[in-house]
């Protein structure tokens, strides 16, 4: 019964086509929407049977509520969630009753996760019950052996849930939801409140049981190491979309979306020497937008470290990103232009209050090679005296506005690209190579 | 993958327990039909049946001396419900009743004060029923007679000493106590125990109604309105504020102007406008506990919504419940003593009502025996509340009663 490699001929177990989740945000007695959280905007993945499938991202990418918003914990917004081929989003209360025993939930926090007044044993018989095992002897054999197939004790369903430790109620939380034998389990971060051994042996139970019983995982986590160990498949997400997917080894040893090349570089070396992806403050990089005020075009551009360069600015690479850095800057919200004199004083780099200063501060040098480019930022400067920080970052837009910040590229299978993703670099009609060697530290200074 | 299992030609002892369970088999739960509803219908119906029977018979009393005016119909609908969902629960889950009576065998102290709450309703309920209006009708005229250990001026007790009276005819000399009237009697003459037992009659209708009715409809409502939340909690919401912005006690005092006091006014009254303040907590709490892993997880499994309010979310504001209602009772006790002291009384003598007696009409610290006793009785009660409710939180729960 080991499915171990993908048969992509097979019909997907679940099918996740443009799932959005949007929460409004209301004001007044009247709960007006003034605006929306797109905490998932257009999401797409198929997962087969018995294969375990990995999303990965930082926390608050939307990655769990991709979840709740699949078994329908939340409404979606809008898009198609298809299980077993049948529409889940139009299935009555008899069909959703048995699309809730087929698919399983576990939760990130094992504290949480467990009911501190009722007895584990309780707990665990809770899905059979609300299923209609009416037996309670029968629930009980049931328990007794799935605690031991999570590597428990059968005598451990009369305990409470703080008499155990968080590896332990994680391994209940399998045995939870292993005991309706489901054909899809989704774990939200299920070693993240664990240490490193614990987290090993319940990652290792959870291969064991995707093995044995054949059921297909969907591991959610912000941890590459984890997903990149674990999952046959993975989607990387950014800010509510998929920005990359594909097999695991693929997208982790070739990542093609800058992003997932940020991602990789912010796991911890074991090198003490290696340089780290740390950044420093202000330069804007490691800066998570506000969900409820998302960047324009592509998402992840206040970010990248390969934004693509407009067609008419001639600038070498290194002046190019040196702007960049200047624009995301001076995109930070500053109370006023003392403050930001005062953030590039403060990173050591001389008295800055003058215009040289300001130009030696990002490393760019007295005239830049594209003239337009250099006038702009002397405007942009002089702007920053006169105390006009709006009328600088207006008078940089006009000059060095990129397609990355214009257009939010689809997630689509480019020529150049040997997967789907979501990356203008790959898009042929635009300008910018598919730069697969660019150093994401390149604007970390 | 079920099939392996369900078809029995591959069965063997490494197939899991779950993998044989053939869920075509099962349709979801029908727990409709829970012991605690059945035990409600059965009490409901026992009750309709003993309101037609008290209708029928030709009698004033219902039994005994039992008098049974709308309080009391009240008094046994509230008892019909801590019995279903009190007892019943404690039955049925053997286990858990085992674990409390271990955590309270280690707790002295709550036990004592249990028991005392228990001998109150017992004493109150025989009151209540044992005897026409509570013992009183009858007046001795042996007025302001010691307890059996003391001693008063004889001219206190209008020159009638039940006991031996000292020699003389000094009108201070001493008139002892006797076991007629072992702790006195006051100033018509009533026997002071039987003052006590009728004082504890006003505490048996306050906790069986509170406990049955009150505390659980401020459960449900903020239940319901921190759980669904939406217009619901909007709405429930606004009906606690403005029952918050009525003080009862007004209303009780604007009522009693034209009715007179009554036991049941005082319940309708306090029943309808005291409940707010824990249907607040309630909801917060509940806002809290409904965002826990645990209540996700139980959705996840398709466990209906009143389910999860029952065994998940109700469960775990008992922390906050427990001891609000507890407080509301020693409130609502001390509150019908303080009305009955300053003469609002709901029912034929109270303690609230016996103190003031005491202490007004006659020497109060040589009669000290009619303002203190009724006093101490209703002191401990409070203190019984307050001890009994705090302990109680921690005896329900599991990771305390260690």
């Amino acid at each position: 019964m080991t499915v171990t490699d993908l048969d992509t001929d097979s019909e997907p177990l679940l099918s996740v086509r443009d799932l959005e989740k949007y929460y409004p945000i209301t004001e007044g007695f009247l709960r007006r929407e003034v605006g929306r959280v797109r905490a998932v905007d257009g999401v797409s993945f198929d997962v087969y049977p018995s294969e375990t499938f990995g999303i990965v991202g930082e926390s608050g990418c939307g990655k769990s509520t991709t979840a709740l918003s699949i078994f329908r914990l939340e409404e979606p917004t809008s898009g198609e969630i298809r299980f077993d081929g049948e529409d889940v989003l139009a299935y009555d209360d008899d069909e959703l009753r048995a699309f809730r025993r087929r698919t399983q939930l576990v939760l990130q926090d094992p504290d949480s996760a467990f009911n501190p007044r009722l007895t584990v044993g309780d707990a665990i018989a809770e899905p059979l019950r609300v299923h209609g095992l009416d037996d309670p002897e029968h629930r009980r054999r049931v328990v007794e052996d799935a605690l031991e197939r999570v590597g428990l004790e059968a005598a451990d369903a009369d305990g409470y849930p703080h008499e155990f430790s968080g590896g332990e109620k994680q391994r209940m939380g399998l045995a939870r939801a292993l005991v309706l034998n489901p054909d899809l389990i989704v774990a939200d971060e299920p070693t993240s409140a664990l240490d490193g051994r614990t987290k090993a042996e319940v990652l290792e139970l959870m291969a064991d049981l995707e093995r044995e019983y054949g059921v297909a995982i969907v591991l959610i986590s912000h941890d590459v190491d984890l997903v990149r160990r674990f999952c046959d498949r993975v989607a990387v997400m950014y800010l509510g979309k998929i920005v990359e997917r594909g097999p695991t080894e693929a997208v982790f040893d070739e990542p093609q979306h800058p992003y997932t090349r940020v991602l990789l570089s912010s796991v911890p070396s074991l090198d003490p020497n290696a340089p780290t992806a740390n950044t420093r403050t202000g330069v804007g990089s490691d800066e998570f937008p506000d969900a409820s005020d998302l960047p324009s075009g592509c998402r992840f551009h206040p970010r990248c470290p390969a934004i693509v360069q407009p067609t008419d600015v001639e600038l070498p690479r290194e002046q190019w990103l040196s702007v960049v850095r200047l624009r995301r800057h001076l995109a930070d919200d500053w109370v006023d232009a003392d403050a930001l004199w005062a953030s590039l004083a403060d990173e050591g780099d001389g008295t800055a209050n003058g215009t040289l200063d300001l130009r030696r501060s990002f490393d760019l040098p007295e005239t830049l090679a594209d003239p337009d480019v250099d006038t702009a930022v002397s405007d942009a400067v002089a702007s920053i005296e006169a105390g006009d920080l709006e009328g600088a970052r207006t008078r940089l837009a006009d000059t060095l506005e990129s397609v990355c910040e214009r257009e939010s590229p689809p997630l689509s299978e480019f020529e150049h690209a040997s997967r789907p993703v979501a990356c203008h670099r790959y898009d042929p009609d635009l300008p910018g190579e598919p730069e697969t060697g660019i150093d994401v530290r390149s604007l970390e200074d | 993958m079920t099939d392996a299992a369900d078809d029995g030609s591959t069965v063997s002892s490494d197939v899991a327990e779950f993998e044989r369970i053939d869920w075509d088999r099962y349709e979801g739960s029908r727990s409709s039909l829970t012991a605690e509803r059945i035990a409600l219908a059965v009490g409901l119906l026992a009750l309709a049946a003993t309101y037609l029977y008290y209708r029928i018979q030709d009698s004033l009393y219902l039994a005994w001396y039992w008098n049974v005016g709308l309080a009391d119909w009240l008094l046994l609908l509230s008892t019909v419900v801590l019995l279903a969902y009190g007892v019943v629960p404690l039955a049925r889950n053997r286990r858990e009743s085992r674990r409390l009576l271990g955590v309270l065998r280690a707790r002295r102290l709550t036990v004592v004060f249990l028991a005392y709450l228990g001998g109150v309703l017992v004493v109150g309920m025989y009151g209540n029923a044992g005897f026409p209006a509570g013992g009183l009708v009858d007046l001795t005229l042996n007025r302001h007679q010691p307890p059996v250990w003391s001693s008063v001026p004889y001219q206190l007790t209008q020159h009638d000493c039940v006991g031996r009276v000292a020699d003389g005819f000094d009108l201070t000399r001493p008139c002892y106590g006797t076991w007629q009237h072992p702790l006195g009697t006051d100033r018509w003459g009533y026997d002071m125990i039987d003052l006590l037992i009728a004082g504890a009659r006003p505490v048996v209708y306050l906790t069986v109604v509170t406990l049955g009715v009150i505390v659980p409809l401020a459960s449900a409502v903020g239940l319901a309105a921190g759980y669904y939340g939406g217009l619901l909690d909007d709405v429930l919401m606004a009906v606690v504020d403005a029952q918050l912005s009525v003080p009862a006690i007004v209303i009780y005092l604007l009522a009693w102007m034209y009715f007179g006091g009554s036991m049941f006014l005082l319940l309708l009254a306090f029943g309808l406008l005291s409940w707010g303040g824990i249907a607040r907590i309630v909801r917060s709490e509940t806002l809290q506990r409904r965002e826990e892993g645990y209540v996700l997880a139980a959705r996840a499994v398709g466990t209906p919504s009143a389910d999860i309010l029952r065994r998940h979310v109700l469960p775990n504001v008992t922390n906050t419940v427990v001891p609000a209602a507890f407080h509301l009772l020693a409130v609502l006790v001390l509150t019908e003593a303080g009305l009955a002291f300053l003469g609002f009384r709901a029912q034929f003598q109270s303690w609230g009502l016996t103190i003031a007696e005491g202490l007004f009409h006659g020497p109060p610290t040589i009669v000290w025996w009619t303002s203190t006793l009724p006093a101490v009785a209703l002191a401990l009660t409070v203190a019984a509340f307050k001890v009994v409710g705090d302990d109680l939180r921690d005896v329900l729960d599991p990771r305390w009663g260690q």
